[in-house]
């Protein structure tokens, strides 16, 4: 039996999902009149138009010729580099900018399947006294170095 | 009216800030960086550009266009380099060039593949050029007249043309760009004062930041794509000289023909909302196959299959400032990006742009004019320096860019919760990237989603309901059908592929 993970399968789906849960919103506010749109008029019928198009997605997989099974997610890579941005964002508040540069480094790095970590190391505190030199020093911006 | 005195004395201003030092230094900057990612394969111009959009907020809004604007055009020009001598483009415009670019370079006829995609790239730039000069204005002054239904009617053709000529499905692409607009709209109602899809986050009453949503969609997706590559691709081409890239009396006879048709095309696309570059360039290459006496060559290094796509996407970076510009209406998704730093900036795109700010305008002509020139320089002589480029550590590479982009969402409003934005468009562009949606006309829509939105609720008040008011009125009726015929055309194309798949 084929695989129903297929890319036109799935992303039909999501796009009728999405459609669905901003209906479910949308409903709530007021409508309004042709004459006098409400605020609900307009992102009801985007709402109506996903649901639409997102059927027709399906419907037309057989021809798109970009149908097939869908590829295996580099999972590695999101974690680690969402992981990076995350590490900045917990850290930047807490404990300042050079900090939270350094974690940026270290996570992200790691989708690397074999990293280098002496490399990566002085690649971290390089950035972080680049960057403290060049946004704070130079262009002002209104960050902390360091915070605790 | 404005008078042609006043157009020259607005060029005057335009030329005086262009080659303004600071002007100078940002131009020169913006095509570097261009031809840098250009070159580089998997760093695209959307996810360079909104990298380098927050940090624009620090300088004149006018010089940060020039230099966004010279990151477009000059990848532009670096795309076509990897596609000639790796057959793996750098960016999705020079896609069609490997075709013949890569088998020149097996044939020994690289440098000359390179050379010819400069002077193609220069000679359709330049044309593209003085096009936006020479339409943008009386274009302008026609859209003075344009009502709120001329509005609605440009962007359903925009995002119409946006959705059935890219090289995703049709559905898919409109799947987008509704996407698009839903998440253009969320945020407070301008008429109402109603919250609306903000489902309880305060920080999205004031919309989506355009900055976290791009870096999201386009940053995180390549970095991603990039981090688990393996490193260090070694360019086959070391032996590029200034002496073999001198193209024979030959190559220049059979190039300079498909080099204007291809401009021509690249012009028309460019200058249509919601098209760009990859189209002209894919549509060009088409046209010079089934004009040509001896298709077969096509695939296996003719000449003309560079010199025609090449002229026709550098074409089309140009004209698609026409509508931006003066429309407010961007010709693509980049133009997308910048029309919105435009906005952030305070200077509004439309009619009124080319002469109440002709600095904005002509700086820009003046300063498109300029960094062409320094592309010419910086793609022939100096092109060793680029091939060079090609194998760089991707590995040490991509984390400087996830701080980069950390930095800069930061910055802009100190804000942690941008930061989370971006994360999650980042899940959402990845997953879009693995079902083969094209992520890109998204911005499109995000764009024009409130305008869109306002213009039709005007359009509706002011006929009171009557839905017709879009097709009676001769200059929306004229948009609402060349959009029915776009559509029309798209549906028999595909009914007569089906009816000859049948039969053969």
């Amino acid at each position: 039996m084929k695989s129903l993970l297929r890319t036109d399968l799935i992303g039909g789906i999501a796009a009728i999902a999405v459609g669905a849960f901003v209906l479910l919103e949308t409903t709530g506010y007021v409508m309004g009149t042709v004459r006098r749109m409400g605020p609900g008029y307009f992102p009801t019928a985007l709402a109506i138009l996903m649901m639409v198009f997102g059927t027709g997605v399906i419907l037309a997989a057989r021809r798109s010729g970009e149908d097939g099974p869908i590829p295996r997610p580099a999972y590695r890579g999101i974690i680690f580099v969402m992981g990076g941005i995350l590490a900045f964002a917990l850290l930047i508040d807490r404990l300042g900018l050079a900090p939270a540069i350094v974690a940026a480094v270290l996570v992200s790095s790691m989708a690397d399947e074999r990293p280098n970590f002496l490399a990566i190391a002085l690649l971290a505190v390089a950035l972080a006294g680049l960057c403290v030199v060049l946004f704070i020093s130079l262009l002002g911006l209104n960050m902390a170095a360091f915070r605790w | 009216m404005v008078s042609i005195g006043d157009t020259i004395s607005n060029i005057g201003i335009g030329l005086s800030f262009a080659i303004s030092p600071e002007a100078l230094v940002y131009c020169f900057l913006g095509v570097t960086l261009g031809t840098f990612i250009g070159v580089l394969p998997g760093v695209g111009v959307l996810a360079t550009v909104s990298i380098l959009l927050p940090f624009t907020f620090y300088v004149d809004p006018k010089v940060s266009l020039i230099m966004l604007a010279g990151i477009y055009y000059g990848a532009a020009y670096g795309g076509s380099t990897a596609s000639i001598l790796l057959n793996m483009p750098g960016t999705s415009s020079s896609a069609i060039t490997c075709l013949d670019g890569y088998p020149m370079t097996k044939q020994g006829r690289g440098g000359i593949a390179l050379f010819m995609t400069a002077i193609a790239s220069f000679a359709g730039s330049f044309i593209g050029i003085l096009m936006l000069a020479a339409f943008a204005p009386p274009l302008a002054g026609l859209a003075r007249s344009f009502g709120s239904q001329e509005y609605v009617a440009l962007m359903v053709l925009g995002l119409l043309a946006a959705s059935l000529l890219s090289t995703s499905s049709a559905m898919k692409s409109l799947v987008t760009v509704v996407f698009g607009l839903l998440l253009g709209i969320v945020g407070i109602d301008v008429n109402s004062g109603q919250p609306r899809l903000t489902y309880g986050f305060t920080e999205l009453q004031d919309g989506i930041a355009l900055v976290g949503l791009a870096l999201g969609l386009f940053g995180v997706p390549e970095v991603i794509a990039n981090a688990g590559r393996i490193k260090g691709v070694v360019a086959e081409a070391k032996g590029i000289t200034l002496r073999s890239m001198l193209p024979t009396r030959e190559d220049w006879r059979r190039s300079w023909k498909p080099m204007l048709r291809g401009t021509g095309i690249g012009s028309f696309f460019g200058a249509l909302p919601g098209t760009g570059g990859m189209i002209a360039s894919f549509m060009s290459y088409a046209l010079e196959k089934r004009l040509h006496k001896d298709p077969s060559q096509f695939g296996k290094g003719a000449v003309e299959g560079v010199a025609a796509p090449e002229a026709s996407n550098n074409a089309a970076v140009q004209t698609a400032f026409i509508p931006t510009l003066t429309l407010g209406i961007p010709g693509d998704p980049v133009m997308a990006i910048l029309l919105g730093v435009m906005m952030i900036h305070g200077i509004a795109p439309g009619p009124s742009l080319v002469n109440a700010n002709p600095e904005v305008f002509w700086g820009l002509v003046v300063s498109f004019l300029i960094g062409n020139i320094i592309l010419l320089i910086l793609n022939i002589p100096l092109i060793g320096i680029w091939v060079r480029l090609i194998s760089i550590p991707y590995n040490y590479l991509y984390p400087a860019i996830v701080v980069f982009l950390c930095i800069g969402v930061f910055s802009i409003n100190n804000s942690v919760f941008d930061l989370y934005m971006v994360i999650f468009f980042g899940l959402v562009g990845y997953f879009m990237v693995l079902l083969r949606f094209e992520p890109a006309p998204l911005i499109l829509g995000f764009i024009l989603g409130p305008l869109l939105e306002e213009n039709f609720r005007r359009s509706l008040v002011l006929s009171r309901g009557d839905m017709f008011t879009f097709f009676e009125r001769p200059v929306s009726g004229s948009i609402f059908l060349v959009a029915f015929l776009l559509v029309a055309w798209i549906v028999i194309a595909e009914l007569r592929n089906r009816y000859l798949a049948r039969k053969g």
